[in-house]
């Protein structure tokens, strides 16, 4: 495996200077070592943003340093000072904080509660819990972050970007030496994704060591001082972020170049097949009316709590609608149920993979054939060689990788999980594919790839509606983009016109544009 | 309880009744009937043994059901004692956990007559029912019997007991063996014992298990009729004639007596047991002076005698 | 529809995981087939091996069924009442004269009582939605309550030709354990090769993917739950031809041998999981344990006791390979290189700050 190097590669000796130093890290599970060997420093007050593909082991390095595993390789050094951290407690001892990319809040508990989850303020009596306390320093931790969220709520009331910020208090709340932040902003905006960084830049000047795990190249430029790229359980470089460019940054997580990340080709668009006429939800959103042409990829941006994803799911019948029309080549349907939109040839991938897209001990096969299951059935029975054919075309063309269709889906990553879903929505043969947040939490490769996917089903005539909070993917895969804010649509901007500036001001509510 | 026993308490009730002072002949009184568990038929036939007396004196009954369970028992009970009830009818569920119920109507000073069923404590006036060793020990006199005909040393059978642990099934396991050894048989008659529940199916399943290892044992008794009836499924299945006692005399029973299927059952009295409770209830109130314990023996029923039995049990079990 | 888990990582014993856990019982079955036959000379008969199949018919069919509810993370505890209230109800008619009405009545009744009890079951748990738990624990005691208040004495002097059911031999194999062959190879079928038998995995995985993949989970729900409840009816004509007798207080304990025949069959509780051939492991692993011990003579507590352990240690061992695969995160040799990132569904607990 080439690696492309811009600094060598630090091994200096552990020193007081260093807040953390960690020398030949290495962590295995089975016959597999995610982690093989990793030396990473961190200084105080910095912001060490680390990147990797999916599977470079970047998550692994840091749960390492966050005491979730007892049996590591290598050594961990604290201010020059060697220490084993094998427990979550070591970890909290030594001052290092976790803050998942998988949400680790307890749905049934209030937010308070789950902020100081383990470290209790103590009551009267010993043993026993000071809920008033806990609210009060609860709410003070919130406040200083920013996050406008009730600390007597529960999370499960919780939107899943309140849910992220919740999470992201818990980290700060502890005071921590060292703070992790893996994938933080998966599922915020761009508003909040500033206070984050905010927080940040206030934690690092008062001398925190912050490690930024994150997929997102223009986060890791905008907040990092320093990145180090991770390349299949090895280190492949590290250096000061202003050293790197996104192209040297990608090559160096790859190995390869990448040729585009969002390699859309507009194409003329053809007949408007799905038009919405005056469709409202109460409450959720509406009335919005627009049209959707095949071979056209439209774009639909906004903040979170706009009412995109409930405009999908009413659109694929799981939500009800309460007025409107939907029009599928001019003749109104009534989309009452999925089973009634995927008749109707309307395809979804859902934002939330793990609550709508899979059953993770199924496999790749089952999940995948799902949908399509009442086109590959015969007296009530399976056509198993159809199916399986079904999911080899659809593995290759989706470029999904699994030892075989018959494993655990489950057990794959984020990226090829996604696809299995995309797979599941594809394989019935829609004419409309509905798709939310779809490359959410993965990584870039499986990215690149899944756009590569979606261009190829618009230049073959597929109506895409892309729902999307991430501008670039956004603005890279669009033909056009409409703007929804508090449920309506506030604005329409063709390919060439759209800025992010423009896309940010009508989403947050500056004045319409048509 | 034998047709004579209930004409004397009859006769010595009617002229008590008269005698006490004050008695009026609309006195409407209630007793109070707690039952174990109806589920079980002896316990239904019990039900309807007691109803009949409460029709035949005359009295309003309330009744209860603890469905084997001594919580609602002792609820059923407070319940009961809340509405006012002017005697107790109490068959107890458990041994030491019925005590409860039988302390919380002392209480209230409401008399208790207790029937099948003894607790271990707590006052009451009189208790009517068979002393369950006593059935052990005609299961005992039947094995003596079979033993003497069959002229061999030794014999060897199946002993299918309740569940373990329950009153009634160590009463009648003590009552065997000890009828056997005063008898000298203690170490001449050899028994292969499991536990079966009560359970007609398990019977079966128990029987089947043991007869498809070994055909020759000489006889097969069980604790109750239920069980017994389930190993007669097997028996008959197999092709094979065993002699077979149980205990209850449940009509299914004497019917397999008669058809010479079954060799002999325990028949135990639910007329007088049930009826008895309710009588003495009756008693009590007016006054007289019951004795403690009123025992009812257990009659083994062969062959010979069964006739007598059927009538009995038509009147109150269900077809 | 095959369970394998990406394993290119533990192998305990030189095992693979998912091997241990589809074939693991298989082999403590033939463990406890070659002890029992050591200990007892009996045991290893062919008659007795019958004998063993023939115990397990009755309880065998109604984990059939029950495993079709367990799969869909759901559960059937109404099963023993429902069986003595059909069973009550066929009897009264095998008692009557053997018209070919009443014939017909005394084996057609059970079913239609275990349909109808099935479909109460269903359309309460899937109509409201309720837990499937508690609606079962309900009808348990409903059902129960309805046949002792209908019947509280048992129906005996059933007409003999009710006995073939029961008691009957086909191709010399009792009919109990033809039938409980047929039921199985009939659901074996259905969830193995039909779109419902899909669908009812897939409610199980996950059940608002499985609703976002358009799969009317509803339906589904009532479905087995009726599957459940005519299995039920099947094993109640079974089992009252068997005992030849008809009593209100039958059945009890018969969900939890049934729920424990599926479970030590791998079956979880938690959904997505469960094969036919496996609960039927796992009745004759109970069967073959009752038959051996009660041949050893080993008093009934024990026997209870070792059944208990025995239960506990399939549903830990369950467990731990389950926890084994998350925590570990066993990966194959593709792009999957250890990272540990999205290939949970459930939070990691005790992830510390």
């Amino acid at each position: 495996m080439a690696a492309v190097l811009v600094h060598p590669v630090e091994a200096a000796a552990p020193t007081e200077e260093r807040l953390v130093s960690l020398r030949g890290i290495a962590m295995r599970f089975g016959a597999t070592r995610a982690v093989d060997g990793v030396d990473l420093d961190l200084d105080a007050g910095e912001i060490h943003g680390l990147i990797g593909e999916n599977g470079a082991g970047k998550s692994t390095l840091m749960r390492v340093l966050a005491g979730f595993f007892d049996d590591y390789e290598g050594a961990i050094f604290i201010e020059g000072r060697e220490t084993d951290i094998a427990s979550p407690a070591d970890a909290r001892r030594e001052g290092v904080a976790l803050v998942h990319q998988e949400l680790s809040l307890l749905p049934e508990f209030t937010v308070a509660e789950n902020i100081f989850l383990g470290c209790e303020p103590g009551g009267v009596l010993p043993g026993t819990v000071s809920f008033a306390r806990m609210r009060r320093e609860a709410q003070r931790a919130l406040s200083e972050c920013g996050v406008s969220v009730d600390p007597a709520a529960k999370v499960e009331s919780l939107s899943i970007a309140e849910r992220q910020l919740v999470e992201i208090v818990k980290g700060v709340a502890l005071a921590p030496r060292v703070l992790i932040l893996d994938e933080p902003t998966s599922s915020l905006t761009i508003h909040e994704v500033q206070e984050l960084f905010a927080i940040l830049r206030r934690l690092a000047l008062r001398g925190t060591a912050i490690v930024y795990i994150s997929h997102k190249l223009d986060e890791i430029f905008a907040i990092t001082d320093r990145v180090t790229v991770l390349r299949d359980g090895l280190k492949v470089a590290t250096a000061l972020t202003g050293e790197w460019t996104e192209s040297t940054l990608v090559r160096a997580m790859v190995g390869r170049h990448l040729s585009a990340l969002f390699p859309h080709v507009p194409s003329p668009p053809g007949t408007a097949r799905l038009e919405i006429r005056g469709l409202m939800s109460r409450g959720a959103f509406g009335p919005v009316s627009f049209a959707l042409r095949s071979g056209e990829i439209l774009g639909l941006y906004g903040i979170i709590g706009a009412g995109r994803s409930e405009l999908a799911m009413a659109l694929f019948g799981l939500a009800p609608v309460d007025g409107g029309s939907i029009l599928l080549d001019g003749d109104e349907a009534l989309i009452r149920s999925a089973a009634a939109a995927l008749r109707a040839g309307i395809a979804f991938v859902p934002e939330d993979r793990h609550r709508m897209g899979l059953a993770p001990m199924l496999s790749v096969s089952t999940n995948m054939s799902l949908s399509a299951l009442p086109l590959l059935t015969t007296l009530g029975f399976v056509r198993r060689t159809a199916e399986q054919a079904n999911v080899a075309s659809l593995q290759r063309r989706l470029l999904l990788r699994a030892r075989s269709p018959m494993q655990e889906a489950g057990s794959l990553s984020g990226g090829n999980q996604q696809k299995v879903v995309l797979g599941r929505a594809l394989m019935p043969g829609p004419r409309i594919l509905i798709l939310d947040e779809p490359t959410r939490g993965i990584d870039v490769v499986a990215k690149a790839e899944v756009h590569g996917v979606i261009d190829s089903l618009a230049r073959e005539g597929l109506c895409v509606l892309l729902i999307s909070s991430e501008i670039p993917e956004i603005l890279g895969m669009s033909d056009r983009i409409l703007v929804m804010r508090e449920g309506l649509i506030v604005g329409e901007a063709a390919r060439g016109e759209a800025t992010e500036e423009l896309l940010v001001g009508l989403a947050a509510g500056a004045r319409s544009v048509q | 309880m034998k047709a004579s026993h209930i004409a004397t308490l009859l006769a010595a009730g009617v002229v008590a009744a008269i005698a006490a002072p004050g008695a009026r002949a609309d006195d409407k009184l209630t007793i109070g009937v707690s039952y174990q568990n109806l589920a079980f038929p002896y316990v239904a036939a019990l039900q309807k043994a007691a109803q009949n007396a409460c029709k035949a004196l005359g009295v309003t009954c309330i009744e209860a059901d603890a469905v084997n369970d001594t919580n609602k028992e002792l609820n059923n009970v407070e319940s009961m004692l809340t509405k006012g009830i002017n005697c107790l009818a109490f068959e107890a569920a458990s041994l030491e956990a019925s005590v409860a119920s039988i302390n919380a109507a002392n209480k209230k000073g409401v008399p208790v007559v207790q029937f099948n069923g003894k607790a271990g404590g707590g006052d009451y006036v009189s208790f009517v029912g068979s002393a369950q060793t006593d059935s052990g020990a005609k299961l005992g006199q039947f094995l003596e019997g079979l033993y003497k005909k069959a002229g061999k040393p030794k014999l060897r059978g199946i002993y299918l007991r309740g569940v373990a642990g329950q009153v009634t099934d160590i009463a009648r396991n003590d009552g065997l063996k000890s009828y056997l050894n005063s008898a000298g048989l203690g170490d001449k008659i050899e028994f292969v014992e499991q536990y079966a529940d009560y359970d007609r199916g398990k019977g079966q399943a128990v029987a089947e298990s043991l007869l498809t290892k070994d055909k020759s044992y000489d006889f097969i008794v069980a604790n109750n009729d239920d069980m017994i009836l389930g190993a007669l499924q097997t028996v008959n299945q197999f092709g094979l004639k065993i002699p077979m006692a149980g205990v209850d005399g449940l009509p299914e029973a004497l019917a397999a007596i008669k058809k010479g299927q079954l060799a002999a059952t325990v028949f135990q009295d639910p007329e007088g047991q049930g009826g008895g409770g309710v009588w003495g209830c009756y008693l009590a109130i007016k006054g007289v002076k019951l004795p403690k314990d009123l025992l009812i023996p257990f009659t083994l029923v062969t062959p010979d005698n069964v006739d007598n039995f059927v009538a009995i049990a038509d009147r109150v079990y269900v077809k | 529809m095959s369970n394998e888990a990406a394993a290119n990582g533990s192998r305990p014993f030189g095992v693979s995981i998912p091997a241990l856990r589809d074939y693991g019982i298989y082999f403590a079955l033939l463990v406890l087939i070659a002890f029992f036959s050591i200990s007892v000379p009996e045991f290893r008969t062919w008659d007795n091996a019958i004998l063993i199949l023939l115990q397990v018919s009755v309880i065998g069919v109604i984990a059939v069924g029950m495993t079709f509810t367990i799969i869909t993370a759901g559960i059937d505890l109404s099963v023993g009442s429902l069986l003595a209230l059909a069973g009550i109800l066929s009897g009264q008619f095998a008692q009557k004269d053997p018209t070919l009405l009443n014939m017909i009545l005394a084996f057609a009744v059970p079913i239609g009582v275990g349909l109808i009890g099935g479909a109460l079951n269903g359309a309460i748990i899937a109509g409201a939605g309720v837990n499937p738990l508690i609606v079962t624990l309900g009808t348990l005691t409903a059902y129960r309550g309805l046949v002792v208040w209908y019947r509280v004495n048992p129906i005996y002097d059933l007409q003999p030709y009710y006995r073939i059911v029961g008691q009957g031999t086909g191709f010399g194999l009792p009919i109990p354990v033809l039938i409980l062959a047929l039921v199985a190879v009939a659901a074996w079928i259905v969830l193995s090769f039909t779109r419902f038998g899909r669908y009812v995995y897939a409610v199980g995985g996950n059940r608002e993917a499985a609703r976002a993949a358009g799969i009317n989970v509803e339906f589904v729900i009532f479905r087995v739950y009726v599957i459940s409840g005519l299995c039920v009816g099947v094993a109640a004509l079974m089992f009252t031809s068997r005992l030849m007798a008809a009593q209100a207080i039958s059945g009890q304990g018969f969900e939890l041998q049934a729920i424990a025949a599926a479970v030590v069959g791998g079956a979880s509780l938690f959904g997505g999981r469960g094969k036919i051939s496996n609960t039927i492991v796992g009745a004759l692993i109970m069967g073959v344990l009752f038959n051996g011990f009660v041949m050893l003579d080993v008093s009934q507590p024990i026997q209870q006791m070792a059944v208990g352990i025995i239960i506990i240690v399939s549903v830990w061992l369950d467990g731990v390979l389950r926890n084994r695969r998350r925590k570990r995160r066993l990966r194959g040799r593709w792009a999957l290189k250890g990272d540990g990132t999205g290939a949970s569904s459930v939070p990691e607990l005790g992830a510390g700050k």
